[in-house]
């Protein structure tokens, strides 16, 4: 099988006319708590945006807004140019997945996925789009069958081809795939994806898991606590998490944070924790100068740590659990009570981390370090790329 | 602590077979996984383990004693449940406490191994809260301590990581191999998921249609799969399986590539040169290089998924003629790579697997 390629997926081609695509714009709205502060995302044509952060954070909300469900409460949104705010909800071309689903309980699969193309007055046409989408989620057999007789991933797959078999101005997936189990969510993000690019609609696509964030989409937006914590393609993301927040949304396992103090010594900076000071590499005690308190918080990440014999590193933990993975292996360390995490070759599980209890040393890397604020939470070091609102 | 055997154990529900000639022991102390896609009989053959189903035909031991005709409570098992099953009027100690007071199990003995068990567990902060207000995580290992306090001689595990949000599944599934490997118990666990078996288990049985396909280790599991069912099941990304033609050179020739083997004189080979094979190809096994050497194959980068870490990169080889195959490679990340690259193919050949295409056997792994 060979698959052509779609231009639209080269990065490059993407913010080249923002006025086109889907500009939103400071937006705010509360309900008994402020549910989105000064929100401002942008979506270019063919461009895919996925928008992270745990449950809570105002995702859903943010789509309901966009697509007419809500009206925020300041703020503006723009589609190809023309203010979408006075546009009632049904006059957007919105295609919007719902996390609920909304299916028609008394129509089959195949009616659901056709109903949005009945409306818009050319079902003949377009029955063979309705069964490419079905194919693509491999729902196919599933199509006379009623929702009531479907699974959760099932329904969550139907809900789906319904929005994915129209051709609107905008695409709105609210957590599309979480309910799938996670071998066919794999498989089929990356086809989705494909689909979805070789249309020229600016694309909304959240969940609630980082690293699906990062892997379906051009550019990411990290929202907590309906603010936005940054905004990045996924390389900017990973590389230099702007705050605590998205670090603990990123990796498999994400970053370890340590939790210690700032001392300088003349010209040196180092970093105390758990009874042990830890020199800094040069980046990091530039970084650790602008930092506000002297309370920090350091992240590593689990796959640049490395174990050594005990009492040859800087640090010495005790070997807490081990998951052999294959390709790699997880091991788990306690650090005077904090556990951390390490991503490390089968190699070195077998020879250190074989037996729970036994001592190890940890040898810190010179760089893939990050430094936080212990008061703002703010990335010390690296290239944040902050989204300030206009 | 004993050992749990599965006898030519059968279980039919009218027409269907859900476990078919199942033979199979976990060892004393171990902990074994059932893994395989929904329907495959895993959950099936637990609740055969636990008496709540009945066994076609077959015999199930414990030790050497047959239990398959004794009621659950006659065999001295514990569960623990996708939905923790709590009681939710109780407290954490409460609950924990439960399993010894029907028993009549009390005062300072129970207070001291009920002590013990949220130790271990890290709930000691949380004996005396309500166990409603508890996130999942925390829930399901009160579960567990109500599991081990009463010291079951078998525990089962039925998908208990299911029901939690990511960050907690990667907590409690370090949480539960530790546990089981300070305590002792032997352990039953059914996943549909291979991330949870392998990080968990000592063993991992791999289930499809009833039938048992491949007991091992993880990492054997990982690098010698029995099968084509378990060599795609296993890994993430799966690993790729192309059809090749073996030649008499020992070289396998596919739709737009060909490899070397380095064991051309192999035993496993025998009988197989001029036929058709399914190559087995693990993504993190194709190196990708920029082309410098004319007689690389060469391929083109159709679509790339950054995971942080890793990337994952789809790549078309052999795109110069007609005939060429797609492949999946994880390189580290994030990478240089951009769809529309062109590179140099690289495939380590004493990495490759080789299937019989009609039985789906791994040709060198034994029958």
């Amino acid at each position: 099988m060979t698959v052509a390629l779609p231009q639209t997926l080269a990065p490059s081609m993407h913010r080249a006319a923002p006025d086109l695509g889907l500009s939103v714009l400071d937006v705010s709205k509360a309900y008994h708590h402020p549910a989105l502060q000064r929100v401002g995302i942008d979506v270019a044509p063919g461009e895919l945006v996925a928008v992270t952060g745990p449950s809570g954070a105002g995702k859903t909300t943010l789509c309901r807004i966009v697509a007419g469900l809500e009206h925020p409460d300041q703020g503006s949104i723009r589609l190809a140019g023309k203010d979408l705010l006075p546009v009632p909800a049904g006059q957007r071309r919105v295609a919007f997945m719902f996390e609920s689903y909304a299916l028609y309980p008394h129509m089959t699969v195949r009616d659901n996925v056709r109903s949005p193309l009945l409306a818009a007055g050319r079902a003949q046409a377009d029955a063979k789009r309705v069964d490419e989408v079905l194919e693509l989620l491999e729902i196919a057999q599933l199509g006379e069958r009623l929702p009531g007789a479907l699974s959760g991933g099932q329904k969550q797959r139907v809900a789906l081809a319904r929005a994915l078999v129209q051709t609107p101005a905008l695409f709105l997936l609210d957590e599309p795939i979480s309910h799938l189990d996670a071998k066919l969510r794999h498989k089929l993000r990356g086809e989705i994806r494909r689909r979805l690019a070789a249309q020229s609609a600016p694309t909304i696509w959240t969940t609630p898991d980082g690293m699906e964030a990062l892997s379906v989409g051009d550019r990411v937006v990290v929202i907590v606590d309906g603010k936005i914590e940054q905004t990045g393609t996924p390389e900017e993301i990973w590389n230099a998490p702007a705050t605590l927040q998205v670090a603990r949304l990123l990796g498999d396992p994400p970053m370890n944070l340590v939790p210690g103090t700032l001392q300088s010594d003349g010209g040196a900076s180092s970093f105390a924790v758990q009874f042990t000071q830890l020199p800094l590499p040069p980046a990091l005690v530039r970084a650790a100068e602008a930092a506000s308190t002297r309370d920090v918080t350091l992240g590593v990440r689990p796959d640049a740590l490395t174990m050594c014999e005990p009492g040859t590193g800087p640090l010495t933990a005790e070997i807490y659990s081990n998951e052999p993975f294959g390709k790699h292996a997880i091991v788990t360390v306690d650090l005077g009570g904090l556990l951390m995490k390490l991503k490390t070759s089968m190699n070195d599980a077998s020879r250190f981390a074989e037996t729970i209890g036994s001592r190890v040393g940890l040898q810190l890397p010179a760089d893939g370090l990050v430094l936080f604020d212990g008061t703002t939470g703010r990335a010390l070091s690296g290239k944040s790329t902050v989204h300030v609102p206009v | 602590m004993s050992s749990i055997a599965f006898a030519s154990v059968f279980k039919r529900y009218g027409t269907v077979d859900a476990v078919k000639h199942l033979d199979l022991t976990c060892e004393p102390g171990e902990m074994l996984a059932l893994l395989g896609p929904s329907g495959c009989g895993k959950s099936t053959t637990l609740k055969m383990a636990a008496g709540i189903e009945d066994v076609t035909s077959g015999e199930i031991y414990f030790d050497d004693r047959p239990v398959t005709r004794l009621a659950p409570g006659e065999r001295n098992i514990a569960m623990v449940f996708e939905d923790y099953a709590l009681y939710p009027q109780m407290t954490v100690w409460e609950n924990v406490a439960f399993p010894l007071k029907v028993r009549g199990v009390s005062g300072q003995p129970a207070a001291q191994r009920i002590g013990e068990v949220l130790q271990l567990l890290g709930l000691r902060q949380l004996a005396d809260r309500d166990v409603k207000g508890l996130s999942g995580g925390a829930q399901q290992r009160v579960a567990i301590g109500r599991a081990l306090v009463r010291d079951p001689d078998v525990i089962l595990f039925d998908e208990p990581l299911s029901h939690l949000d990511a960050d907690q599944k990667v907590q409690l599934r370090a949480e539960i191999k530790r546990l089981q490997k300070l305590r002792h118990v032997t352990s039953i666990l059914v996943t549909h998921d291979q991330t949870e078996a392998i990080a968990m288990a000592d063993r991992v049985a791999v289930m499809n249609h009833g039938v048992l396909q491949q007991v091992a280790a993880p990492q054997d599991l990982y690098e010698r799969p029995s099968n084509l069912f378990v060599a795609n099941f296993i890994g993430e990304p799966p690993m790729n399986l192309p059809l090749a033609e073996l030649g008499e050179d020992a070289k396998l020739v596919g739709r737009g590539w060909a490899i070397a083997l380095d064991t051309p004189g192999g035993a496993h080979l025998a009988g197989r040169k001029g036929s058709t094979v399914v190559v087995g190809i693990r993504p993190e096994h194709i190196a990708l290089q920029p082309i410098d050497n004319p007689a690389a194959a060469k391929g083109v980068i159709t679509y790339r998924e950054p995971r942080g870490d890793t990337d994952v990169l789809t790549v078309i080889v052999g795109n110069d003629g007609a005939a060429s195959e797609t492949l999946i490679a994880e390189t580290a990340g994030p990478s240089a790579w951009r769809v529309g690259d062109r590179a140099a193919v690289h495939v380590e050949a004493n990495r490759l697997h080789l299937f019989d295409p009609d039985s789906g056997r791994n040709l060198a792994v034994a029958a």
